[in-house]
């Protein structure tokens, strides 16, 4: 068994690289590059399903060693169940969008693809090894590989100013947050002396509890701003809409989900229990960043900025089941905290699937009709029916409805929010545990609400622009990588305790002593019943009815309707706006222009603007301030040489004194 | 499981016979008490037959979408209706309370996805208007109804079975109901029985349905209503375990219809609302739903 591994590694190691270098070596044949780029990367992302797969399923972790990179510093691979799953996530993902990506990727043929396959195929390998190493040293290493090769991933299309500009805000965004984490891990290795993770993870509980919680909080800021959370996802819907397509299935399909691995690693694996304050920090931070994130989502009518936002929401979900199962193992309860654990875990998987489909529909629309303006489309449900059905599908997951993936591992995290209410610690919790399940509900009528109109608004009625009426279905390829996710989505939604089962087992892993119960679903069955009602009524009103379906013009009292007369984007979400406007400060400009008499208006201009509370009660204070700060440290920056020399010695004598 | 099946079966013959008397019952309801003598208590078995045989029209700018959503929308709520246990108190395994509002949201999804799809201002105005009182009604059904979960420790329905009945109950009652009003389109959040476009929420969605397409979306209107008011009823008033079968389903029809003449009440001594008016009524039903939860957690 580990020889298997053992070959599958090795040959995924292998089409890594290969995918990355050959294209480079490849550069005058961009067709041949791009095509090479993308099989490799679909191979290893095969191979990578199949190694993560087999760890995942398999009793003891599998090991590879490199040898050492720095002196003292092992280079270390040690995959055991929890890093086999986000290995499996990441690889299943990659497979799909490397095949999709062959098709996709024509539309920048005059762009230099074969820099474009390297960088893609070298930051899957980072995201690899940053979920499969087992050494601080070494995780920083992929982490900062991981966030610059996605840097020249996102700025692909450098030319255009705004794509600069949000590479720009990504680099420096989670380059801050990596400080957290560097902190994070610097604190630790002063308290244990180490650098690997089981070290670590054995020597952290003689830590003080002080020392501990604060790398908690750095853990927390340094993976909460490259998973997005609220308010540190500022990066997230500048950079996902600059990125082409199938990169931000990957970012937001994946890469987020890599610091809720780092999450998971450092605080539950590496710290174990802390106080219960930890879950209830991690929980509200979900559950802010699932209700922001959606109602950000639903004032968007940028296709990839809408997903972008939700993946703000997603990330708050799936927090919440971690954050929910923090609290229980620190009421040393491992068996319901294994269960919330799993749930989150799940949510990662799914989360995984339906976004990654949803940004490849996203893509496809893209490369039908050369825009992402929800505004600028309408009727592709006729032109290209096959998309439409893929993205009506992950429409329906990300609305967590039944019987799709969504719902199931919402299901779940209900439950736990629910568990935490029954055990009546005291009112505190139980209220906590309802409100997040009331704000889980709120956030999943918003999440229906949204992508209504992002469907409907794009999908059905009459073709708004040229663009969208000349629209044709995209490549048989890019339809193909994208089914397998769409039946996942079906399937996982249906048999979730397959998946579930499964996860428990990497939550017991993490938490140990509990012998965690299987969990039994009845998705299964109210699928079964849904379909069987459905097909009950279908043959009576087929057996019974008339065959027959009319068709005939839309009623438009008395005109006959074009495109100009159905509801757009934004006078779909204008009732929430109005309603929710406390949060979001909506400010519109209507102007009239008059004939003859005021009631005779015949040229209106309407715009609308929401206000980014965050940006602007948060940080531009925090902007102004540093700003103001700076100006006045300046005046020691005289430019004088000589001033430098003095501060030069200066320094030197303190530093002379101080070490003495 | 075939026993299982048998029982959900009849569960949707139930459903289906009795949603329309309910519908018809508070029709005439309101009727008496607005001094009229109001259509037969019969009349929307007419309607609905009346429109079952007639040939559908679809508008030209529309897809499978809408051929669909009138059978998506009748099977998810008699499948809502499934998860309730009418007579036996046993719990059928097709799912519990959490999967039972979602199942709503299955059918709403759908219904506005079809109200867009004609490409007429009206429909995307109903869908638009829906899945806004949905984002208002959805967290206070939530919390009311999570209230009563914590005082039962479980989400089972079977489990459920008059878990309201404590002073908390009274409380999350008249929270849900505001939801229920909500949720089933009535006066002050809809008017079931408007001809104004521009005042429809509900009904701008269907407007461009016809013949059987429209029977199965008033029958799944009617089936909703009927399968929140057995909720109501199997969580604040439920049925005694052990009588005839025949006697239980006399009695759920009773109270069904009695706290249908609630709804009839309620719709006949107020008036529609504004729509922007609305948050402040669903935010009543909420305070009204955290008291419930705030009682049934500390004490």
């Amino acid at each position: 068994m580990g020889g298997l591994r053992d070959t599958f590694f090795i040959l995924m190691f292998a089409m890594y690289l290969a995918g990355a270098f050959l294209p480079l070596l490849l550069k005058g044949k961009p067709k041949l590059s791009l095509g090479l780029g993308c099989s490799l990367g679909a191979i290893a992302g095969f191979l990578g399903l199949g190694l993560g797969l087999g760890c995942l399923l398999s009793p003891e972790p599998f090991e590879v060693h490199f040898g050492t990179i720095l002196p003292g510093v092992p280079f270390d691979l040690l995959i055991d169940k929890l890093s086999g799953f986000f290995l499996a996530t990441i690889s299943l993902v990659t497979f799909l969008v490397s095949l999709y990506s062959r098709d996709y990727m024509k539309i920048y043929r005059n762009e230099n693809v074969a820099w474009w396959c390297f960088c893609y195929n070298l930051f899957i390998l980072s995201m690899t090894f940053v979920v499969t190493v087992n050494n601080t040293i070494v995780f920083l290493i992929f982490w900062e590989l991981m966030t610059l090769t996605s840097y020249f991933l996102v700025t692909f299309e450098y030319r255009h100013q705004q794509v600069r500009k949000a590479g720009f805000s990504y680099i420096v965004m989670t380059h801050l947050g990596t400080v957290f984490i560097m902190s994070a891990f610097f604190i630790l290795f002063n308290g244990t002396g180490g650098w690997d993770f089981a070290a670590l993870a054995s020597h952290s509980g003689d830590l003080p509890g002080a020392t501990r919680s604060l790398v908690f909080v750095c853990a927390l800021i340094g993976f909460g701003t490259k998973a997005g959370v609220v308010p540190l996802h500022l990066w997230l819907p500048q950079a996902h809409p600059a990125a082409p397509s199938n990169v931000s299935a990957i970012m937001s399909g994946v890469m987020l989900k890599t610091a809720i691995y780092g999450m998971i690693r450092l605080v539950i694996d590496m710290l174990g229990t802390g106080p219960a304050w930890w879950g209830g920090l991690v929980l509200a931070v979900g559950v802010i960043s699932a209700l922001i994130g959606v109602i950000y989502a639903l004032m968007e009518h940028d296709l990839k900025r809408l997903l972008a936002f939700h993946s703000v929401e997603n990330i708050g979900i799936i927090l919440m089941g971690v954050g929910t199962s923090m609290i229980f193992y620190a009421w040393s309860m491992p068996i319901i905290a294994a269960i919330a654990l799993a749930a989150g875990l799940f949510h990662v998987l799914n989360h995984a699937v339906f976004k990654s489909l949803l940004f490849l529909g996203a893509g496809s629309i893209y490369y039908a009709t050369h825009t992402r303006d929800i505004e600028e489309l309408g009727g592709l449900i006729k032109k290209m029916p096959q998309t439409a059905l893929l993205f009506l599908v992950g429409a329906i997951s990300i609305s967590a409805i039944p019987p799709f993936n969504g719902f199931a591992s919402e299901y779940q995290i209900y439950q736990s929010l629910l568990n935490l209410s029954y055990l009546k610690i005291s009112g505190f919790w139980s209220m906590a545990g309802i409100l997040s399940g009331a704000a889980l509900a709120l956030t999943g009528a918003l999440a229906a609400a949204c992508f209504v109109k992002a469907f409907g608004v794009s999908f059905l009625a009459l073709p708004r622009t040229e663009k969208a009426a000349g629209a044709r279905e995209v490549p048989l390829g890019m339809r193909l990588s994208m089914a397998p996710l769409g039946a996942l989505c079906l399937i996982l939604g249906i048999v979730p305790q397959v998946a579930l089962n499964t996860l428990t087992g990497i939550a017991g892993q993490l938490v140990p002593g509990a012998q965690i119960p299987a969990i039994g679903t009845y998705n299964l069955n109210l699928a079964l019943l849904l379909v069987a009602i459905m097909a009950v009524l279908f043959g009576l009103s087929r057996l019974f009815g008339s065959q027959k379906v009319r068709v005939s013009q839309t009623w438009g009292c008395g005109i006959v309707p074009n495109a100009s007369m159905e509801y757009t984007a934004a006078s779909f979400s204008q009732p929430i706006r109005r309603v929710y406007r406390t949060l979001l400060q909506p400010e519109r400009k209507v102007r009239t222009q008059f004939n003859l008499l005021p009631y005779f208006g015949y040229k209106i201009h309407f715009e609308e603007h929401i206000k980014s509370v965050i940006k602007d009660y948060l940080y531009s204070p925090l902007r102004r301030i540093t700003i103001g700060a700076s100006k006045k440290w300046r005046c020691i920056q005289s430019g004088d040489i000589n001033l430098y020399l003095g501060y030069i010695f200066v320094t030197l004598i303190v530093l002379l004194v101080w070490a003495r | 499981m075939i026993d299982n099946l048998l029982i959900a079966g009849g569960q949707i013959i139930l459903l289906i016979l009795m949603a329309p008397i309910v519908n018809g019952i508070i029709k005439k309801a309101k009727a008496l008490t607005q001094c009229r003598r109001g259509p037969s208590v019969f009349q929307p078995y007419f309607d609905i037959i009346k429109f079952l045989k007639r040939e559908p029209v679809v508008s030209v700018n529309t897809s499978w979408i809408t051929q669909l959503t009138p059978y998506v929308c009748l099977s998810a709520y008699l499948a809502a209706g499934c998860l309730i246990p009418l007579w036996e108190h046993r719990s059928l395994g097709f799912g519990d309370l959490i999967a039972l509002t979602y199942l709503f949201a299955l059918s709403r999804f759908s219904l506005a996805l079809a109200g867009l799809e004609p490409a007429s201002a009206f429909g995307g105005m109903g869908s638009s208007r829906e899945m806004m009182i949905a984002t208002l009604v959805e967290p206070v059904m939530v919390i009311g109804l999570f209230g009563l979960v914590v005082a039962a420790g479980t989400t089972d329905l079977k489990g459920l079975a008059g878990a309201g009945q404590n002073p908390a109950g009274l409380l999350a009652f008249i929270g849900l109901m505001v939801a229920t009003v909500a949720e089933t389109g009535r006066i002050p959040v809809d008017n079931p029985d408007t001809h104004l476009e521009l005042t429809m929420v509900h009904e701008a969605m269907l407007l461009e349905y016809a013949g059987r397409h429209l029977g199965f979306l008033h029958l799944a209107a009617m089936v909703k209503q009927a399968v929140l008011l057995i909720l109501l009823v199997h969580l604040f008033w439920p049925q005694q375990p052990g009588i005839p079968i025949a006697l239980a389903l006399g009695l759920l029809v009773g109270k069904v219809v009695a706290l249908g003449l609630l709804l009839a009440l309620i719709e006949s001594v107020l008036a529609k609302m504004r729509l922007f008016k609305l948050p402040e009524l669903l935010a009543s039903g909420a305070a009204f739903c955290l008291l419930a939860v705030l009682m049934n957690s500390f004490v």
